[in-house]
């Protein structure tokens, strides 16, 4: 006999019987021309392969801020004018062991090192301070009036009687706290930076300049001092590197996957097929991305984890088709085909599920989760031409290796034998579909679920953490942030509050009287602990002209003495043109209730008092634009969460025509979710920018597991089969699938875990949870809930040739031919 | 679910449309002579700048209109009701009830009450307008200058006040201002001697003796004057910087300091200043007398300077806590009590023997 029938597909051996324009258009294209097709997606891997090494990891925060927020509008109208008080590096430099600065060494490395970091691309060396520098001096009130001078007395050789002299200034510059630290045992060097590097006319290159400073770091550290760097431009060279680290993870997952494919199949020859058909659609993903202009950032660089994951698990499915068919003795090109045939459609299908939990994440408004939206859709894309098209080609070519496939078919005949007992795993799982077992397994997640939604409920918005967020509480960065915090006066967490004038007239004592109020009222909640204005500096001046007798701390009624006042004050209180004052708040922490609490503090007080001559506006400063993106991500997890749900119920729907079928796969979704939140809570997590995309990913790659399931299921039980054998059946035909696909997605993020940025180390940990829990839930409470909603006299219509309640087996045997187009996806 | 997504989106427009209208008829701040001190946590440590003793209980004012309370020999404080928001710079009182705190913006406050609710009776405005009329009353050259004080409105601060009873008060300030009362405060009336005696110097302290007040300002500025405030006298100068404080010793004599570390005592009579050797470079800005003869003073960086022989010599003490200090008091037990820059700490008996 030269065909055998396999579930509607004929085994055909040789290609002289098979017909070469049977199939699709699609298919009679692709595999009779597929020379020219592989030839194709070879020059296009070369083209994409140059085009990705354009391709730049950026870290831009820009891009994490929601853009649209009026905050943030407020803060990009005036960015220019703030421009000097963001952007600026502090170095404390410390003594090692005992001692203090009073110490010639120390400050001839401490000038050394001052003198390097001048010659730094991008140092606004003008405003750069020291102890060192000459704008750094010292003042004090004699009999005569002022007397002053720089902190460092001129001819400074380092002797005992220079170092007194040094140490009597230092106490007369008002540097102790700012530059020098309250033990005497440190000073910082202040950096302000430019945006653009002057002498190249570039935009300044963070990773670069890190790189200095931690040479800088490495030299100095061996000359006895310890030094410290924080400020916004090291976070970033930080996370920069970071990127680099997490291009080793990719590494890692292919390596891991590898492992898992090669048990999965037994077969070198397909597992080196399937990695490369999915490398090739991360090589094209990553080539077209510079092509459309896209970069990639610490949040969209988990893209490229996901197209793999997904694309390994859908190159597996199709592996699973070819070495059946190539067991019964199908020829290879026609194994392929009718692989083809089989799974296209199925697999485009369970691809754009995939996209549905993506696109659900283009309406957040910040840029970097639209952009890991449309990455991410790309990626799909493409992997519908490598992983559903090219892959099945080369397959053609290559076939598998026969031991492996005739080991896939002993298997797949041992199922159908009359006597064939399901292995223990499926026995076990099966009982969930007995009304005890279900009961039991419904109370338990019912219990489970309430628990998650009490523990949800403290879910934080916002990074809890302190120091910089975005890095691990004990990196180097956070450690030195720390060091600063605590040997000076100085906070990580600012709030700015921009006051818009006239021009002009910034400093009128009117003004100057509401934003001290202002400053007032915010000092009174818990969460601030200082504030900093031009109002301040105003009385101390008046202070300070009076002999720096304390009673005259007062803001007088007396606008020459304000304006004297204002040629004193450090340039990031008002602007050059006088229409635009700031006011600080330095606060505690960067915790959402700390946010919202001076967000609503300066919201009244502006409603109260801004007029045409003083507009108080939100808001610039770390803590101000943290707030806004606060506010942003707890409106748009309500609406990406609902929107998902609705998304993934309508194609449920569709899929089933069901509502009893949809609830089934619904229900252990959310059970997740919960779950996901609740461990946030129990992990410290907050909602932010990071962990928001994670709970529509989940969802949106999670109900893949109960599509698998249940339409086999449906399939079975439409045609009578009680709910145990529709479950059986249906964990036989795709439960390796669906334990295969929860694990390489598991496995595609797990190694994010590791990674030096925090955020991404929580995403990891998130969607690993969310991949495994969905599948554990899919394959627990599906056959739970069945039992209760999905009974066989469901779907029983009283047609005469339907037989129904208790299915026979031969029926249900030929069943199963048909069933294998349907399943696999 | 889609009436959430409804509401979600109606709350969300809702809020950037408030934030973008504004309010375009907005509220005013009251001005800071009629804005009532806001009660704080905060005021504790805030600046404070003078502290007297009202019977049992501790009065010490400061920024913001801040005047607080303890009836614990300072462990706990409770804020009193002020009309104004102004800097406060000194207090003082005449018994039990009745007391005046003075102030920026020419304030004057009185309490009837031991400094639980106060009244305001003088402002700098009313204080200009009555030093210009009573320069005309007395056809004074100093009218030109009055009459400015008008003009600047009221900017300028008094630094000190002393209580002689329920009825009689004297405020000092700034340019020389000196204002006293007859009457419980009805009325104030300024004093010219003080504008010319010290050629509108500041006055930044006084201290009362059996033969008058000993006031001490700007400039070198020491000057003797009767109790009416009618004759104002440069005494001689034995300083060219400023003082801050004064105190009459039991001994009967005076001990004035000031700028840079600068002590001068002087015996009265015929005897010339003398200067006592403070080791600081630090100035010195309070001081109070203790029993037996014992004096102390603190600096603004923070340090004690104490006196057991009457003000010839001083050694350096440590308070509990370091900041720059306004005003001392001395407490029942032996500690003495130090407001300053941050608010109260205090100076332990066990360190002052």
């Amino acid at each position: 006999m030269v065909s055998k029938v396999s579930d509607g597909f004929k085994t055909i051996a040789s290609l002289t019987d098979f017909d070469r324009q049977s199939g699709n258009v699609l298919e009679r294209i692709l595999f009779n021309y597929r020379a020219l097709f592989i030839a194709l997606c070879l020059l296009l891997t070369v083209m994409f392969s140059i085009s990705a090494t354009q391709l730049r990891l950026n870290a831009s925060f820009l891009k994490t801020i929601p853009a649209s927020h009026p905050f943030i509008l407020n803060y990009f109208a005036h960015q220019d004018e703030l421009k000097g008080v963001a952007n600026t590096l502090r170095i404390a430099v410390a003594v090692q062991g005992e001692g203090t600065l009073f110490d010639a060494g120390y400050m001839e490395t401490l000038r050394k090192i001052s003198d390097e970091v001048y010659l730094a691309p991008g140092v606004d060396r003008a405003f750069m301070k020291s102890l060192w520098t000459p704008a750094t001096r010292w003042q004090g009130v004699t009999e005569a009036g002022f007397d002053g001078g720089s902190v460092v007395p001129d001819g400074f050789s380092g002797t005992p009687r220079d170092l007194e002299v040094l140490r009597g200034n230092i106490e007369l510059s008002g540097e102790i706290g700012q530059l020098v630290a309250l033990d005497f045992r440190s000073s910082i060097i202040h950096v302000p930076l430019l945006d653009t590097d002057p002498a190249t006319g570039k935009a300044l290159d963070y990773k670069q300049l890190s790189d200095l400073l931690e040479s800088i770091r490495t030299r100095y550290q061996a000359e006895g001092v310890d030094i410290h760097i924080i400020g916004f431009a090291k976070v970033m060279g930080d996370l920069i590197s970071g990127l680099y680290a997490v291009l080793a993870f990719f590494a890692a997952a292919v390596l891991i996957t590898t492992l898992i494919l090669l048990a999965f199949t037994r077969c070198w020859r397909s597992t080196l097929v399937v990695q490369g058909c999915t490398l090739v659609g991360v090589i094209w993903l990553l080539g077209m991305l510079p092509i459309l202009g896209y970069e990639l950032n610490p949040y969209s660089i988990l893209v490229p984890f996901l197209v793999y994951a997904i694309g390994v698990s859908h190159g597996a499915q199709k592996m699973n088709g070819i070495m059946q068919d190539i067991g019964r003795g199908t020829h290879k090109l026609i194994a392929a085909r009718y692989t083809f045939r089989r799974l296209f459609a199925a697999g485009i299908t369970a691809l754009l599920a995939d996209a549905v939990g993506f696109a659900v994440l283009t309406i957040v408004d910040i840029p970097v989760i639209k952009e890991l939206a449309i990455i991410s859709s790309i990626g799909v894309a493409l992997l519908v031409w490598s992983n559903l098209a090219l892959l099945p080609i080369i397959l053609s070519y290559t076939g598998v290796s026969r031991r492996a496939a005739s080991r896939r078919l002993a298997a797949e005949q041992a199922r159908n034998e009359p006597g064939y007992r399901p292995g223990t795993t499926i026995r076990l799982l099966d009982r969930f579909t007995q009304v005890r077992y279900a009961s039991l397994a419904l109370v338990v997640a019912l219990t489970v679920g309430v628990w998650a939604v009490l523990e949800a409920r403290h879910l934080k918005v916002g990074d809890l953490d302190p120091g910089a967020p975005e890095l691990r509480a004990d990196s180097r960065y956070n450690q030195d942030n720390a060091f600063i915090i605590g040997n000076y006066q100085a906070s990580s967490d600012v709030f700015v509050v921009m006051v818009e004038t006239p021009a002009g007239q910034c400093v009128n004592y009117q003004t100057l009287r509401l934003v001290e109020e202002l400053e007032w009222r915010l000092r009174q909640l818990p969460g601030v602990d200082g504030t900093h204005s031009i109002a301040g500096v105003a009385r101390r001046v008046n202070v300070g002209m009076n002999e720096g007798l304390l009673k005259w701390n007062e803001l007088p009624p007396n606008q020459p003495m304000i304006n004297a006042a204002a040629n004193r004050s450090p340039r990031e209180l008002f602007n050059e043109t006088c229409e635009l004052l700031s006011v600080y708040a330095y606060l505690k922490d960067h915790k959402a209730q700390t946010l919202n609490a001076v967000v609503e503090v300066v919201q009244a007080f502006s409603d109260e008092f801004s007029s045409d001559q003083a507009r108080f506006i939100m808001a610039a400063g770390n803590a101000g634009i943290e707030s806004a993106t606060n506010i942003v991500v707890k409106a748009a997890n309500t609406q990406m969460v609902i929107g998902v749900y609705l998304a993934v119920s309508l194609l449920c729907l569709l899929a089933f025509r069901s509502w009893r079928a949809t609830v089934c796969a619904i229900l252990p979704l959310m059970l997740t979710t919960f779950l996901a939140e609740a461990l946030m809570v129990k992990l410290g997590m907050g909602l932010k920018v990071a962990t928001l995309p994670v709970v529509a990913l989940g969802v949106g790659i999670g109900v893949d597991y109960a599509l698998y399931i249940i339409s086999v299921m449906l399939f079975w039980l439409k045609r009578g089969s009680s709910l145990s054998q529709a479950y059986s059946h249906a964990l036989s035909f795709t439960g390796r699938v669906v334990v295969f696909t929860g694990i390489t997605l598991s496995l595609g993020v797990v190694t994010w875990i590791l990674s030096p940025i925090k955020f991404q180390a929580d995403m990891g940990l998130l969607l690993t949870f969310m991949f495994l829990c969905n599948m554990l839930v899919a394959l627990v409470l599906v056959p739970a809930l069945a039992c209760f909603l999905l009974q066989p006299r469901h779907f029983c219509k009283p047609e005469p040739e339907e037989p129904c309640e208790h299915a026979e087996q031969p029926v249900a045997r030929a069943a199963g031919v048909a069933i294998k187009q349907e399943v696999h996806a | 679910m889609v009436k959430n997504l409804t509401i979600s989106v109606l709350l969300a427009l809702s809020a950037v449309t408030s934030v973008q209208a504004d309010t375009e008829q907005s509220g005013t701040l009251p001005d800071s002579l009629s804005q009532p001190a806001v009660t704080s946590r905060l005021a504790e440590h805030s600046m404070l700048s003078d502290i007297a003793r009202a019977g049992q209980r501790l009065v010490t004012v400061g920024i913001r209109g801040h005047i607080l309370y303890s009836d614990d020999e300072g462990q706990r404080w409770q804020q009193a009701q002020v009309p104004v928001s102004v800097t406060l710079t000194g207090v003082c009182f005449a018994d039990a009830q009745r007391g005046w705190a003075v102030g920026h913006r020419g304030v004057i406050l009185a309490t009837g009450d031991a400094g639980q609710t106060w009244q305001l009776q003088l402002d700098g405005n009313r204080a200009a307008v009555a030093l210009v009329d009573e320069a005309r009353k007395q056809h004074s050259e100093l009218l030109e200058s009055a009459e400015m004080l008008v003009e600047d409105g009221a900017d300028k601060p008094f630094l000190a006040v002393h209580c002689a009873s329920g009825e009689r008060a004297v405020a000092v300030g700034a340019y020389g201002l000196a204002f006293r009362t007859e009457n419980g405060g009805q009325h104030w009336q300024p004093s010219l001697a003080a504008l010319g005696g010290t050629e509108q110097r500041h006055i930044n302290a006084l201290t009362v003796a059996p033969e008058g007040f000993y006031l001490a300002g700007e400039q070198g500025g020491l000057y003797r004057a009767d109790r009416a405030m009618a004759n104002v006298q440069v005494m001689a100068e034995p300083y060219e910087g400023s003082f801050f404080g004064v105190l009459s010793a039991a001994d009967g004599s005076v001990i004035a300091y000031g700028l840079r570390g600068h002590v001068f005592r002087w015996q009265g009579a015929d005897a010339d200043w003398e200067q006592v050797a403070v080791d600081t470079t630090q100035s010195l800005t309070a001081g109070a007398l203790l029993a037996n003869r014992a004096i102390l003073l603190a600096d603004a960086a923070g340090a004690g300077w104490y006196s057991r022989d009457g003000g010839r010599s001083f050694r350096q003490v440590k308070a509990q806590s370091r900041f720059s200090f306004t005003a001392l008091m001395p407490l029942q037990g032996g500690d003495v009590l130090a407001v300053g820059l941050r608010g109260v700490t205090r100076f332990q008996a066990t360190d002052l023997e």
